[in-house]
């Protein structure tokens, strides 16, 4: 028996591309009826983001924290859970880390590390609340991890106000950071740096536990049934329990990575909204860790072909949420290329049946 | 050809997970007559159905009604044309009234309102012309289930419809209810109504059908007119066996005792006490079956002994191991497996492939690792081993379990279970729902580990395969042992049913004696 590549699957992949390129077609038309002048705003968007290397850069450093919520969705989504603090996580984390960076004065290197671990706890602590409460009180997730999101917003602008607010700022930012804690760039003219490295490492770790490890693939099992995955003897809350923390990890390590290789003090005044891209970008690479730096690459490449369009033509920023927004109802939508499933699936079927007639004949 | 009110010919239905439902089924059905469609659960009578009703659509084949041809359609329109189903979960809106419910969505107007006048009337007419005694202002909630179900008829009914499609109506009411219901379907028939009943009880297709069609899974069996059918051919239809099923097996050498079960009591979430007081003793190189009606006690007993439940009264000893003070994954450890009665459920993950299936229950062996992570050609090469062991049909082991017809999906269980070289297997309704080829290949399995000096608790609800295969028997009777047999040749399945119905039971000395 020859092993065939699963056609279903292949037709769920080409969904994915078909909405992709629905959305983006729509987008194109909508800029060719409102813009005066469709050609240039349509190159500006399209080839942008390649005509200079600062511009490339620019892609690159704002895939970095998208990889990183999107494989904190990857992660809390494995274990079927709809846990949406991620973004209460990423934002906890940076806070934690701004805390490591200006409470401890610790030789330079080892205080990022310090900095960024603590960042990257917190996360997992904002995540597991969540998970906890779903394991031991059944309280739905949804509900809990949205609500939390506010927690954290406000409980985090309150301790930078409070503790690490400079005066000498019109805005609430935190103080300026030490020289020494900020991520090393790789290239110059760009902002590009170890952050990204980071986060492709990040790729890896996850590809690794949810491939090749026993508790990646009980977290699958849990996701997909937990009755059976306790039957197998799974204990699925520990699992539970440990996905959501790991997830959260993960957006709070985003946090941490984005405040250092950016930013040299804490200037968020809101979500970043970073975790929110993570759903998109965990839908579109369909929770596979491997395809996650495609689909953050893609994303960033969209904004910044529409943030350079934004500056040259009269097409605003915005365009991009549109985009966004036409993409998931589209990936969502179940009746695309429905029929060409079924066709497919019958004939699968089908020959499985014949198949059978062979082996019992 | 004539007279024929509905005509499916080469139905043919695949679920988008790859199941196939309905395969080329026919399904004729003359104007008048009462037409039962019978076939085992997983039969595809249902889909058929639901393909009639325009919920679910077919991927071949034509329907005729009157003689024209219905192309894809909605349940609007197969309401229209004149086709009515009651369903077996009734589709009534419990706060309101009869008379509400009746007319939903076909209110008489008055202007803006509902003429309540004429629609309590209409309700009225419609009840006496057949003879079916409802009351139009009493509150549904407050009806039995026989009256529900009246109420059910009458709104297809008022909704003109000429042929009707009762799903399994008998299996809620109780024997008086259903005998009123006979008599109400057979005076609808007088006033030239078509019924389709749907139903597997043999005994009451006899009483008021004219022909029957028969499905066996998913696919069509054929068609006959129950004058000339014997109630043993009929079955003989349904199954798709001529003998019942005969198993060989050796004489049982009993061992040391395995499992021990003390005095074990549970009362589950709704408070009821589901097993009182159950003991007894399973040996090495023993099929113990466990007969009863189903939902005495038995699923709940196969459960308590697998640690699915906390507070547990009394004592479940294995090997010396008291198994209540454990968690399933240490009572796997130490050597028992469990086939679960419900497989979608509980036995299987449909989603995930065939191949992290068969390993969910050893994800954390050694022998599946390369070093820390796991060895995909390792985990790969099992599941090829068993795949072939087990004859499990299907693509490769990559494909997901819920793409499996339902005797392989058992199978991949019965292969995960059975791979674990259990000391003890508890096998609960094995063979419930598979084709006869996998039926035989599990009791062969069966056989083969207590041969192997395994302990087996078997508990089915089918008395034939509680009999054929098990060397000793309890029965459970409203959570209690009722009776034990040591040595199953010497009862008969009447006696059995006695036990079983609570109608006789042993005395303590009789069971422990044995």
């Amino acid at each position: 028996m020859h092993i065939k590549k699963n056609a279903v699957t292949m037709v769920e992949i080409l969904r994915t591309m078909v909405a992709i390129l629905c959305s983006l077609l729509m987008v194109f038309a909508i800029i060719l009826l409102v813009s005066d002048q469709p050609f240039s705003a349509l190159k500006d968007f399209l080839i942008g983001p390649l005509t200079s290397v600062r511009r490339m850069g620019n892609v690159i450093e704002a895939m970095t924290p998208l990889i990183f919520t999107g494989l904190s969705v990857t992660m809390l989504y494995r274990a079927g859970l709809f846990n949406l603090s991620m973004e209460g996580a990423f934002f906890m984390g940076a806070v934690a880390a701004t805390a490591g960076a200006l409470l401890f004065d610790l030789p330079p290197i080892i205080n990022l590390i310090v900095a960024m671990s603590l960042g990257t706890v917190a996360g997992g602590i904002v995540t597991l609340i969540p998970g906890v409460l779903k394991v031991k009180c059944h309280a739905n997730e949804l509900v809990t991890s949205l609500m939390l999101n506010y927690v954290c917003l406000y409980l985090g602008l309150y301790i930078i106000t409070e503790f690490f607010y400079d005066p000498q700022m019109n805005s609430n930012y935190s103080f300026l950071f030490a020289d020494s804690m900020v991520l090393p760039k790789l290239f110059s003219k760009t902002r590009i740096n170890t952050g990204t490295i980071i986060a492709f490492a990040a790729v890896g770790i996850v590809w690794l536990i949810l491939n090749k490890t026993s508790f990646g693939y009980k977290v699958t099992l849990v996701g997909k049934n937990d009755t059976m995955a306790k039957y197998s003897g799974i204990d699925a809350g520990a699992v539970i329990i440990g996905s959501q923390l790991l997830g959260g990890m993960l957006a709070g390590l985003g946090g941490c990575v984005e405040l250092f290789g950016m930013y040299q003090r804490f200037q968020y005044q809101g979500l970043p909204g970073y975790g929110w891209d993570g759903v998109l970008i965990a839908i579109v690479a369909r929770y596979q860790a491997k395809y996650i730096p495609l689909a953050a690459l893609f994303l960033a490449y969209l904004r910044i072909g529409a943030d350079i369009m934004s500056r040259n033509t009269d097409i605003p920023f915005e365009i991009v949420k549109i985009i966004q927004a036409i993409m998931i109802v589209l990936i969502s939508a179940q009746a695309i290329l429905s029929r060409y499933r079924q066709k497919l699936v019958v004939k699968e079927a089908k020959e499985l049946e014949e198949m059978g007639g062979k082996v019992n004949g | 050809m004539e007279n024929e009110i509905l005509r499916m010919e080469q139905i043919t239905k695949i679920y988008p997970n790859g199941v196939m439902a309905n395969k080329e089924v026919n399904l004729f059905v003359k104007s008048g007559e009462i037409h039962a469609l019978m076939g085992e659960n997983g039969a595809g009578k249902s889909t058929l159905m639901k393909i009639l009703f325009g919920i679910e659509p077919k991927d071949n084949g034509k329907i005729y009604f009157e003689g024209k041809e219905i192309h894809s359609h909605s349940a609007a329109e197969t309401i229209r044309l004149g086709i009515g189903m009651v369903h077996q979960h009734f589709m009534l809106v419990e706060s309101l009234k009869v008379y509400e419910n009746v007319i939903l969505g076909m209110e008489p107007k008055k202007g803006l309102f509902i003429n309540k006048e004429s629609a309590i009337q209409l309700v009225k007419d419609m009840a006496k012309k057949y003879n079916l005694n409802v009351d139009p202002m009493a509150r549904v909630c407050d009806l039995s289930v026989g009256v529900k179900q009246k109420v059910e008829i009458l709104k297809v009914l008022v909704r003109g419809a000429k042929l009707l499609i009762l799903d399994e109506p008998t299996a809620v009411l109780t024997p008086q209810e259903t005998k009123e219901l006979f008599e109400q379907l057979l005076l609808l028939k007088q006033n030239g109504h078509t019924i389709i009943f749907i139903s597997h009880k043999i005994k009451e297709v006899k009483q008021i059908c004219d022909n029957i069609t028969v499905l066996r899974g998913g696919r069509y069996i054929g068609t006959m007119a129950v004058a000339d059918a014997t109630e043993e051919e009929i079955s003989r239809f349904m199954v798709g066996r001529d003998v019942v099923l005969k198993v060989h097996k050796k004489q049982p050498e009993f061992g040391d005792v395995l499992l021990d079960v003390q005095n074990v009591s549970y009362t589950n979430r709704e408070n009821k006490k589901v097993l009182k007081n159950v003991s007894f003793q399973l040996k090495k190189g023993q099929i113990l079956g466990v007969a009863g009606v189903e939902g005495n006690g038995q699923n709940e007993l196969a459960e308590c002994i697998f640690g699915f439940y906390q507070n547990v009264e009394g004592k479940i000893l294995f090997r010396g191991e008291n198994l209540l003070e454990k968690t399933i994954r240490d009572i796997r450890r130490i050597g028992v497996s469990y086939i679960p009665e419900d497989r979608m459920k509980t036995g299987i993950a449909k989603d995930v492939s065939i191949w992290e299936n068969i390993v969910s229950d050893r994800i954390d062996s050694k022998q599946l690792k390369q070093r820390a992570f796991l060895s995909t050609k390792k985990i790969k090469k099992l599941a090829k081993e068993l795949i072939q062991d087990f004859t499990i049909l299907c693509k490769n082991e990559e494909q997901p379990a819920g793409m499996l017809s339902g005797g392989n999906m058992q199978k991949v269980v019965v292969a995960r279970e059975f791979s674990s070289q259990p000391k003890l297997l508890i096998a609960n309704q094995p063979t419930r729902g598979i084709d006869v080829g996998a039926n035989e290949f599990i009791w062969k399995k069966i056989i083969e580990q207590r041969d192997a000096k395994k302990g087996i608790l078997l508990i089915s609800a089918d008395l034939n395969e509680v009999l054929e295969l098990s060397d000793s028997i309890i029965v459970m009777c409203d959570g209690e042992v009722a009776a034990y047999f040591e040595n199953s040749s010497q009862i008969t399945e009447y006696e059995l049913g006695l036990y079983m119905l609570g109608i006789k039971k042993q005395t303590e000395e009789e069971r422990r004696g044995a």
